[in-house]
C-alpha cells in the first residue's frame, strides 16, 4: 500500500522516519497498519489479539528503521514484525483460544461487517473461520502472508525461512486442502 | 485495496485470495496513526547524541566535563550579571548607556591626587531586536498530500517563512478543514501552552493533521487545512489542487463530533 505514501518518495519517507521524524512514522503506520493488522488475524483468528499484535509491533519497527536499507522491502518487514508478535501472543495464551472463533458479524465493527450480514454469507464466514483454525500454525501463516498481504512466494519465503520453491510447493498443497474443505468448486475465471 | 498475489500458481487463487481478505477485514478498526507513531517514540526515544554521550574515551569525558563546567561559569557568571535575580530575557531590547562610577567605600578618606579624573563612561551596548512572531504575511501553508486509513484522512502540511526575516512561530496550532468557501468543516481544540520555534527566511516546518467523521453538507472544492494562531490570525493552506476534496473524511455516523487534530510543528 505505498501509493499511500504519495507525495514523497518511499525512500525518503523510510530514511526520514529512520531518524527519528515522527510525523514520516506516522505516515508508514496509515500505509501499512491496516495490512498488517490482516495478515495478524488470520494466524491468530482473534481481531482484538490482532491489533493487539500490530499495536506491539510498532514501537519494534520504530525502534529498528535505521536498519531497513531496501525500502522496497519495507512492508513485507512490517508484516514480519507483526507476525511474530502474533505469534508471540498466540503462545502466552494458548492455543484454545484458536478453536473460540464466534463469527459475529453483527459484532465484529469491521468495516465489511454489513456485507457479511447475510446468512449465506456468515456460513461461508464460518467456514473459512473453521478452516484456517484447524491449519497449523506456519500454515496460518503462509495464508495470511499469501492472500491477505499479498506477498509473493520469495517475500514469504523470506519471512518464514524457506525456500521460494518451498513456499509454492506448500502453497499448492494448501489451496488443495482449503479448497476440498470450502467446497469451492466454482471454475476459474 | 486487496493485495493479489503477483504469481499466482493456481487459478484458484485470485478467489481464495479476495475471500481471505474480506474475513479480515472484520479485524480492522480505526486508529490513530500520529498516536502509534508517538507511542513508538516515546516508548523508544532515538539517542541522537547517544554517541557522545555514551564516548568511552577519557578525551570525550572529559570533552563533556569541561563543557559543563563553562556551562555552569557561564551560567554563574550571567546570574551575577543580573543581580543574582536569575536570566533575563534572551533577546536584550534596551540600548541604554550604561554610567560606572567609581564607588568609594563611605567614610574612607583618599589623598588628593593629581590624577585628572574623568567623567564616568558610557559603554553603548549593541541593539538586539527581539525577534518578532510571525505574521500570516510571512508565512505560506500548504497541504502536501492526503493519506487515508480506517476511516481517517490524514495531511501532510508544510509551512515556510516567506519573508526575508526570522519569525518566531507557535509549537502547536488550531487546525482547521475548511471548503472552498473558506466554510469551516471541522474545527480542532485550542491547543496548551505551546514552545516557540524560530523560522528563518525560507525555512520550514512540518506537521500531520487528521481529520475524522465529517457528516455535514457536500462541502465545495478544494478542501483543505487552516492553522489559527493564538491571537486568532488564520493561515490557509494551499490544497493539493483546485478540485481536491480527499480531506473530507467519511461519516462514522451523525452521533458522534467529528473531529481535527494535527501534531506539533516540527523541523
Amino acid at each position: 500500500m505505498e501509493a499511500l505514501l504519495d507525495g514523497d518518495s518511499l525512500g525518503a519517507v523510510v530514511a526520514r522516519a529512520g531518524t527519528g521524524d515522527e510525523l514520516a512514522f506516522a505516515r508508514i503506520v496509515a500505509a501499512h497498519h491496516d495490512d498488517m493488522t490482516r495478515v495478524c488475524f488470520v494466524i491468530c483468528g482473534d481481531a482484538d489479539l490482532a491489533q493487539e499484535a500490530v499495536q506491539a509491533a510498532w514501537p519494534h519497527a520504530w525502534q529498528k528503521m535505521t536498519t531497513i536499507r531496501d525500502p522496497q522491502r519495507l512492508r513485507p518487514w512490517l508484516i514480519s514484525i507483526a507476525v511474530n508478535e502474533t505469534k508471540q501472543l498466540v503462545r502466552k495464551r494458548g492455543r484454545r483460544m484458536l478453536r473460540e472463533i464466534a463469527i459475529d458479524p453483527e459484532n465484529s465493527g469491521g468495516v465489511a461487517a454489513s456485507a457479511r450480514s447475510d446468512p449465506a454469507s456468515r456460513a461461508g464466514e464460518m467456514d473459512l473461520a473453521n478452516a484456517l483454525a484447524d491449519l497449523g500454525e506456519m500454515d496460518r501463516v503462509i495464508v495470511g502472508l499469501r492472500y491477505a498481504a499479498g506477498l509473493t512466494s520469495a517475500e514469504i519465503a523470506s519471512i518464514v525461512g524457506m525456500s521460494a520453491g518451498g513456499v509454492r510447493a506448500r502453497l499448492a498443497r494448501l489451496l488443495d486442502r482449503l479448497r476440498k474443505e470450502l467446497d469451492d468448486d466454482a471454475p476459474a475465471n | 485495496m486487496t493485495h493479489l498475489p503477483t504469481d499466482p500458481i493456481d487459478p484458484y487463487e485470485a478467489r481464495l485470495a479476495g475471500r481471505v481478505h474480506d474475513h479480515a477485514d472484520q479485524a480492522l478498526a480505526p486508529f490513530d496513526a500520529v498516536a502509534i507513531a508517538h507511542a513508538a517514540a516515546v516508548q523508544h526515544p532515538r539517542r541522537r547524541f547517544g554517541r557522545l554521550l555514551g564516548a568511552s574515551t577519557a578525551v570525550g569525558r572529559l570533552g563533556w566535563i569541561a563543557a559543563a563546567g563553562l556551562l555552569a561559569a557561564a551560567t554563574i557568571g550571567f546570574s551575577l550579571g543580573a543581580g543574582g535575580r536569575g536570566p533575563g530575557p534572551v533577546a536584550v531590547a534596551t540600548a541604554s548607556p550604561t554610567a560606572n562610577p567609581t564607588a568609594s567605600p563611605a567614610g574612607a578618606t583618599s589623598a588628593p591626587t593629581s590624577v585628572p579624573t574623568t567623567a564616568p563612561t558610557a559603554t553603548p551596548v549593541p541593539t538586539v531586536r527581539p525577534i518578532q512572531a510571525c505574521a500570516p504575511s510571512d508565512l505560506s501553508l500548504r497541504v502536501v498530500s492526503w493519506n487515508g486509513a480506517a476511516g481517517q484522512r490524514i495531511a501532510t502540511l508544510k509551512l515556510t517563512n516567506t519573508s526575508a526575516a526570522a519569525c518566531t512561530f507557535p509549537s502547536l496550532t488550531r487546525p482547521e478543514l475548511l471548503d472552498g468557501t473558506n466554510r469551516v468543516l471541522l474545527e480542532g481544540a485550542k491547543p496548551g501552552a505551546p514552545k516557540q520555534l524560530t523560522l528563518g527566511p525560507g525555512k520550514s516546518l512540518g506537521s500531520m493533521a487528521q481529520d475524522s467523521n465529517y457528516c455535514g453538507s457536500t462541502p465545495v472544492a478544494p478542501v483543505t487545512v487552516a492553522i489559527v494562531l493564538a491571537n486568532g490570525q488564520r493561515v490557509i493552506g494551499t490544497p493539493v489542487s483546485p478540485t481536491d476534496v480527499t480531506g473530507v473524511p467519511p461519516c462514522n455516523g451523525a452521533g458522534s463530533a467529528g473531529y481535527i487534530e494535527m501534531q506539533a510543528w516540527a523541523p
